[in-house]
């Protein structure tokens, strides 16, 4: 049952990355709920499950994204490969901390790879505007992952522990 | 779980995930993009549809406090288009009578496809939409797009059933554009946040705020004359080359839903 919930969960934040919240754009941005889910659903469960869910996620959105094809499953690979070391390095990943510091440095990973795909391309970009387009996702993305971390908790909680004698 | 075992799985996983990216960036996944237009696609198509009526929504709630501003500018700038296009009937009988004269072929209207967006990219950084009419449609790479009578981007990519829209604000985007008033032409770019910027006009060219922007029609599939904005302002350097304008677009991607696309004449 933890298992479809994470499934579902992944799935359902991956649509919403591709409809709803592009659609809207709360403050000029896209929220990244893809990532919040995936890394929050990565912490729960064991590592060939998250990056299993990595993958399906990622190339659905690399599948719909027009440019830097891998990106996203690259990015989601690394983070539910990270999680997997970190749970063996003996960090507990059941903190707060964790998840906001793997979704911080999620949301930086992707917007330093687009600027510098685009850089190379272009030359009509500020660093104020896009500085500051990071920081605003940034800051929702980060506001997410609290508010979204204990729903995760309670779906999909538990799987990690399973993994703890392998 | 052994740890070998677990292992094993992960090297596994890691490796079908390389796979399909090394797949996607060579092109070789046509498969999986076809399972992705027949599965993903339709499903997202809902989602986008509440998406585009919800910031549509959010948006009008946000312009009650200026409705009455925007209906008396909407009023005289109406007053003004009535104006040019009775002048533009005119000169239109004009030139159809000429046309037949001298034996030339009366220019018609473009041929144009209705679609419906159904996915967004989804980051805030670059501006892609797909659309639900591909090939068989038929939809070809290089092809304006218009909504609202607005040109807002070009056919990137081309599926048997879907299309994706390289948008007018991409920062990758690039199209020979001309002052409709002067014919000043210069290229066009995208920017991050909505603006445009035309962009290696000549010196000795004239462009004034306040004019429109149309499509050049120079090469490939795109006709002139379709709108895309207005100019805002010049930047002019006398020890520069080109002058290049910022230009405003009225096209948002919030909200966007329907579109067109100009199959040509």
């Amino acid at each position: 049952m933890r298992r479809l919930w994470a499934i579902g969960l992944v799935g359902l934040a991956v649509v919403l990355q591709l409809s709803i919240l592009p659609a809207l754009r709360p403050l000029g941005v896209v929220p990244n709920l893809a990532l919040v889910g995936l890394t929050l659903v990565a912490l729960q469960v064991v590592t060939s499950e998250a990056l299993a869910l990595a993958v399906l996620g990622g190339v659905i959105l690399d599948l719909a994204s027009g440019a830097n094809f891998g990106l996203w499953t690259g990015i989601f690979m690394l983070v539910a490969l990270a999680s997997g070391m970190l749970h063996r390095a003996g960090i507990e990943l059941e903190q707060v901390p964790v998840a906001l510091v793997m979704v911080g440095m999620g949301t930086i990973l992707i917007a330093l790879v687009i600027w510098i795909g685009l850089a190379r391309g272009t030359g009509h970009w500020s660093l104020g505007t896009w500085g500051g387009r990071l920081v605003v996702e940034l800051v929702i993305n980060l506001t997410l992952t609290i508010l979204l971390r204990p729903v995760v908790r309670m779906l999909v909680g538990g799987e990690r522990q399973a993994e703890s004698g392998g | 779980m052994n740890r070998s075992r677990a292992n094993r799985r992960i090297i596994i996983v890691a490796g079908l995930g390389a796979l399909l990216v090394i797949g996607g960036v060579t092109d070789r996944i046509g498969p999986l993009r076809w399972v992705f237009d027949h599965t993903i696609a339709p499903v997202a198509r809902g989602f986008s549809a509440a998406g585009a009526t919800a910031s549509e929504a959010v948006a009008n709630l946000s312009r009650v406090s200026s409705l009455a501003r925007d209906n008396t500018r909407l009023e005289h700038e109406n007053a003004d288009l009535r104006k040019r296009l009775a002048d533009d009937a005119e000169t239109r009988s004009d030139n159809e009578l000429l046309r037949k004269q001298l034996g030339l072929e009366v220019a018609g209207a473009p041929r144009q496809a209705a679609a419906e967006v159904v996915l967004f990219a989804p980051d805030s950084y670059r501006q892609f939409v797909t659309i639900n009419k591909g090939a068989q449609a038929g939809v070809a790479v290089g092809m304006a797009v218009t909504s609202q009578g607005v040109l807002i981007g070009t056919i990137a990519d081309v599926q048997a059933t879907t299309a994706r829209i390289m948008l007018v604000t991409d920062p990758e985007f690039k199209l020979a554009a001309k002052d409709q008033d002067t014919s000043a032409t210069g290229i066009l770019r995208g920017q991050l946040g909505n603006g445009l910027v035309l962009d290696e006009i000549g010196q000795t060219d004239t462009i004034k705020p306040g004019d429109s922007v149309t499509t050049a029609g120079l090469g490939g599939q795109i006709p002139p004359g379709i709108l895309i904005g207005k100019v805002q302002s010049i930047n002019t350097r006398s020890n520069v080359v080109f002058q290049s304008a910022a230009v405003e677009t009225e096209f948002r991607v919030t909200g966007l839903r329907f579109v067109y696309v100009v199959l040509g004449l």
